[in-house]
């Protein structure tokens, strides 16, 4: 039986300018997390450590950041770890100065080959292991797919994949580069696929037998890669594995939802906000309710943000059902005529028109207390 | 909203008074020239200012004059104050716990333009929804005698634009704003012209196409650096495999050329051989003549290289020795003359003196006499022998002297010559050569061997440079000894055997073409990867990151829906809300037609129910009978005052809001027949179950009325009002009751 840590898509050095001046700390977060990724390799005394791709966010990451790399990978090598390198779709190969050709990483095995010609034959405790993985280069590697094939029976056979599972929650909505299934795990009858590309976690399982795993990012990049982060620890002998999620990211992203009806003033609405607050926290808010009044998105945020690492709000909250627009609706003005107006439009309007609607009454509202009565 | 109180100070005629008002009915009674006037007056004077700052000044008095009212509203307290003269306004408002909410202190001149008072004026726009002195007068201000709309050719248009609905937002600057919102966004008007320069949407949508090019083009690059790498590797394996080919093919053709050649190579080789023999055996006889000359040459006792000065060495030294012998021999010569010429001796010439003196004195004694002469003649004779002597003596020194002078000269000579030749022999030591004269003379006889065997060996010499060297020479000689055994071998091997299927003479030609086709295909081929490795490397300069381009592409797509929806709400908001404004400006004669219709019918007491307002704002009652709308002119005055009350009330109701502000009315029924007093009375009673109505008026008749239906009464008269204090908080708690 061999150990091994198995993570994937750490993105080190994306850039992250929704975050503003968080940026470089949520940059120098992800190194430090490949710091400790490193670390829980070596506590948990695994022979390798298996990266599925997308090690770097680009092909052309900084020399300075590849030096650190190099200085981890080496540290790996000095308590006898191997590590095994997985081009992927942000780090690819593709350019004649990808940091896969440029960069001199020694003592790791790197699937830099667009077709698995052979597997990779290596000594591992002991065990003969077979690698197996590809690094995907459009039109290179249009049948590469197959070459994953298990090759012979004896000894411990392990695949890596940069690629997109079909039915993953992930499948609808990020990119769809090499498509599988769990059946064409199946048949390809390897003892373990360490995946990549997806960024949340997910085991490959049937009939009580594991197939593959994704670790997900350890480091959520984007909103939806939310709460904890995990690598996988890995044990494979010959037709078996388990696997178990390490935590290990240092911020949670999350999304949440806040009922803001009854929040009269800015004061309340910020109060309620800052009762989800961590410094720890990247979180995207989406405001709902009735409110009174057009939110001050900008000093609501310039009061609650101080208490997050990063907050962002998103506006969904409804004026059309608020005292104040009930009120003014019956007025015999231009802005009940309006209200009026807007409802009639809003009852007949298709679901996504709707929001239209909504987001075009909070514009007149928010522009009725600027230039004239407003609230009264 | 209610009046709660009026206070002056030193305001008119009065000096300091405070006036308290109720819900409902307030009639505020007294005789012609009370101040009822003064004190209606001094409402639109707090809330507005005075122009005519004497108009209110007491007589007689200098210094202040103010006024202050109270008002109040749900839940709040709003007191205005104000300096008459200074114009110095104070306004506070509280809650009902007396908690402050806002206040307000500053200078608001009828005709000033401060910020201050802006935001008074937003403050009373606020309150009353009335910001504007004309506008109040026009509205819930009625003044004495008449109903109607005081100045209302210049007050129509300023009405008809609060009506149609300016007053509580400025509409126009909010489509404004939209329009300007939208932009910002996109050039596109979807309700006219477009704009010329390309705005956010524009530019987002118009770098997602240069990122969609740039993505195929990337893609495309992708595809062909890929097509290209397969070519390489193709081209790559068949330039091994040819080159492979190619090398066997001319290894091959040579070792095919070559048993071709064998025969003609041996006969080559022997000829070659024979004469390699040939010469090798003439560099022999050269080398031992040339060894022989060489061992003549030692003999010589000759360096080899003769000193070019040797000769002349040899030559000098000779002629030296032979002058030093000459000159030894001179010497020699000159030594025995020398010896020759020895001083003559001096004892015969003594001796001789001596007899000739001692026979002299013996003759001389014996002749005395002659003695003299004797020893004369004796002494003559001696000094004769004694003169040749010494002559003789004399002409032997002189001889000895210049011979000897000669002696010392050739002495000189040979010590020169004895120096040059030590000179010489140092000359030869240093040549190397001794300096024994033995050796000399030996050298001198065998020089002219010495160059005679020189020329010899120089001959011999040219010889061998001619031929090869012996080395050589003899290299060759062995290289052709092996080729010769080496061929003898195979021929004696191989000739009987020749290789089967081995390509016929006249074939190779033709193989050797083909070999030289391939041989060029190979350059072409290996000239068309260097072109695929450098177009390679081109492509991969100018390969865009796909990844790169997806994520920013994508980063643009979620920008450009963003900006996209909000295009699509701005455009719904401007349509929505200019929908309004024209719906609202459509409708708002016909509506206030109708709000002005519901008073009419309470004002008219049921007899109109209806109204119609045109463009012009003039007024129209249905006409008797079935003729149609009438101009309310042609109605009777009772008619057309009860027809501008309902205006005036439906526009405090409407500019209010639904505030239901008080309304004050100073006398307006002074010109009423008592039958219409009546109804108007009516009208008014029932209005002021909604608004505080405040009336003025000096009529006593109204009293009997006002007792009757529990009015508030307050009176100008100083001690009737004081009597009737006591009364009043009772009434208060009935009007209230009234009111629930």
């Amino acid at each position: 039986m061999i150990r091994i840590l198995h993570t994937a898509d750490l993105h080190l050095g994306a850039p992250l300018p929704s975050l503003g001046e968080a940026e470089g700390r949520r940059q120098s977060d992800f190194l430090q997390t490949f710091e400790r990724l490193l670390t829980l390799a070596i506590k948990n005394e695994v022979q390798m450590f298996l990266v599925a791709g997308d090690l770097f966010d680009s092909p052309k990451p900084d020399a300075d950041l590849v030096g650190k790399v190099q200085a981890g990978i080496k540290r790996l090598a000095e308590r006898g770890i191997l590590t095994v390198l997985l081009p992927g779709t942000h780090d690819n190969t593709v350019g004649a100065d990808s940091v896969y050709r440029r960069h001199e990483f020694s003592g790791v095995v790197l699937l830099s080959s667009p077709v698995v010609e052979e597997p990779v034959g290596i000594e591992v405790a002991g065990e003969e292991v077979f690698l197996y993985g590809f690094a995907y280069r459009s039109f290179a590697s249009d049948d590469a797919m197959a070459g994953m094939v298990r090759r012979k029976p004896e000894g411990i056979h392990i695949g890596l994949l940069h690629g997109s599972r079909q039915g993953s929650p992930e499948w609808e909505y990020r990119k769809k580069d090499l498509p599988f299934d769990l059946a064409t795990l199946q048949q390809w009858g390897l003892d373990y696929v360490a995946l990549g590309h997806y960024h949340n976690y997910e085991t490959l399982e049937s009939g009580g037998r594991l197939y593959g795993c994704y670790p997900g990012s350890p480091e959520g990049k984007r909103f939806g890669e939310n709460g904890p982060r995990f690598c996988a620890l890995v044990s494979v002998e010959p037709g078996r594995a388990t696997v178990e999620p390490l935590p290990v990211g240092s911020r949670i992203l999350d999304e949440l939802t806040l009922d803001l009806s009854g929040s009269e003033t800015l004061q309340a609405a910020s109060d309620k906000i800052r009762e989800l607050r961590s410094s720890d926290l990247l979180l995207r808010l989406t405001l709902t309710g009735v409110v009174e009044a057009p939110l001050d998105l900008k000093t609501l945020h310039a009061r609650t943000a101080g208490d997050f690492f990063h907050l962002e709000f998103v506006d969904k909250t409804q004026l059309f059902d608020s005292d104040f627009a009930r009120r003014i609706e019956t007025e015999e003005t231009v802005r009940g005529v309006f209200v009026r107006r807007s409802r009639q439009l809003m009852d007949e309007a298709s679901p996504e028109r709707r929001q239209v609607v909504e987001d075009a009454f909070r514009e007149v509202l928010i522009r009725f207390q600027s230039f004239g009565g407003g609230q009264s | 909203m209610i009046l709660r109180s009026l206070e002056l100070k030193h305001f008119g005629k009065f000096a300091e008074r405070t006036f308290e008002f109720r819900r409902g009915m307030n009639l505020v009674t007294g005789p012609n020239e009370a101040g009822k006037s003064t004190l209606m007056e001094a409402i639109p004077a707090v809330l507005f200012g005075v122009r005519n700052k004497e108009r209110f000044k007491p007589w007689g008095r200098s210094g202040s004059c103010a006024a202050a009212l109270v008002l109040e509203g749900r839940n709040r307290t709003v007191r205005i104050e104000r300096d008459i003269l200074s114009d110095q306004v104070r306004l506070i408002e509280h809650d009902d716990l007396y908690h402050e909410l806002y206040q307000f202190e500053g200078k608001v001149a009828p005709n000033g333009r401060s910020s201050e008072r802006g935001e008074y004026y937003e403050q009373l726009a606020r309150l009353f929804g009335i910001a504007e002195e004309d506008v109040f007068r026009a509205s819930l201000f009625f003044g004495q005698g008449h109903l109607d709309i005081p100045g209302q050719a210049a007050m129509t248009a300023k009405i008809k634009g609060m009506l149609s609905g300016f007053v509580e937002v400025d509409y126009d600057k909010v489509l404004e704003s939209l329009n300007d919102d939208l932009f910002v966004i996109t050039r596109v008007n979807p309700w006219g012209k477009d704009k010329t320069k390309d705005r956010e949407l524009e530019e987002v949508t118009k770098r997602i196409g240069a990122m969609e090019t740039r993505w195929y083009e990337a893609r495309e690059s992708l595809r062909e650096l890929e097509t290209l790498r397969g070519e390489m590797t193709e081209l790559d394996k068949s330039i091994r495999i040819d080159r492979d080919e190619y090398a066997k093919g001319e290894r091959y053709l040579a070792w095919a050329r070559k048993q071709w050649q064998l025969e003609d190579k041996e006969e080559g080789l022997r000829k070659n051989f024979a004469r390699v023999n040939r010469q090798s055996e003439k560099v022999g006889d050269l080398e031992k003549q040339r060894q022989e000359i060489e061992k003549e040459l030692g003999k010589t006792g000759l360096p080899r290289e003769i000193p070019e000065d040797l000769v002349k060495i040899l030559v000098e030294a000779d002629e030296e020795r032979k002058d030093l012998v000459s000159l030894q021999g001179e010497s020699a010569v000159l030594r025995k003359e020398l010896m020759a010429h020895k001083t003559p001796p001096w004892k015969p010439s003594a001796g001789l003196s001596a007899l000739l003196l001692a026979v002299g004195g013996g003759a001389a004694w014996f002749f005395s006499d002659r003695a003299v002469q004797i020893l004369l003649a004796a002494g003559l004779v001696t000094a004769v022998i004694w003169i040749v002597y010494l002559s003789k003596a004399g002409k032997e020194r002189a001889e000895r002297s210049r011979i000897q002078g000669q002696v010392q000269v050739l002495e000189r000579k040979r010590e020169e010559a004895q120096a040059r030749l030590a000179a010489l022999d140092e000359r030869f030591e240093r040549l190397g050569m001794s300096p024994s004269s033995i050796e000399i003379v030996k050298m001198q006889k065998n020089l002219a061997r010495h160059q005679e065997l020189l020329e010899r060996l120089k001959e011999v010499e040219i010889a061998l440079n001619v031929l090869d060297r012996s080395e050589e020479l003899k290299r060759d000689q062995d290289d052709l000894t092996r080729e010769l055994a080496v061929l003898d071998e195979r021929m004696e091997k191989e000739k009987p055997l020749r290789p089967e299927g081995l390509l016929p003479l006249e074939d190779l030609p033709d193989a050797e073409g083909k070999l030289q086709g391939l041989g060029e295909s190979l350059q072409e081929r290996e000239q068309r990867l260097l072109e695929l490795t450098r177009r390679e490397a081109a492509l991969h300069g100018a390969i865009g990151d796909l990844q790169q381009i997806e994520e920013e592409g994508e980063q643009l797509k979620s920008r450009e829906s963003t900006l996209l929806r909000r295009r699509d709400a701005l455009i719904a908001a401007y349509e929505l809300l200019s929908g309004s404004v024209e719906e609202f400006r459509r409708t708002y004669l016909e509506r206030f037609a109708s709000e002005i219709s519901t008073y009419l019918s309470s004002a008219s007491c049921g007899r109109y129910a209806k109204a119609r307002l045109d463009e012009d704002f003039s007024l129209s009652l249905p006409g008797k009978g079935e003729g149609g709308w009438q101009d309310v002119g042609c109605f009777s005055r009772g008619t057309i005052d009860a027809v501008y009350f309902a205006v005036r009330l439906a526009l405090t109701r409407h500019l209010s809001h639904g505030r239901r502000l008080p309304l004050f009315l100073d006398d307006p029924l002074v010109n009423f027949d008592s039958e219409r007093q009546a109804e108007t009375l009516v009208a008014l009673e029932s209005l002021s179950r909604e608004h505080q109505v405040i009336f003025f008026t000096h009529s006593e008749g109204m009293l009997k009325r006002a007792g009757q239906k529990r009015w508030n009464l307050v009176s100008l008269d100083e001690a009737k009002n004081s009597r009737n204090r006591a009364s009043e908080e009772r009434k208060d708690d009935v009007g209230q009751l009234h009111l629930l």
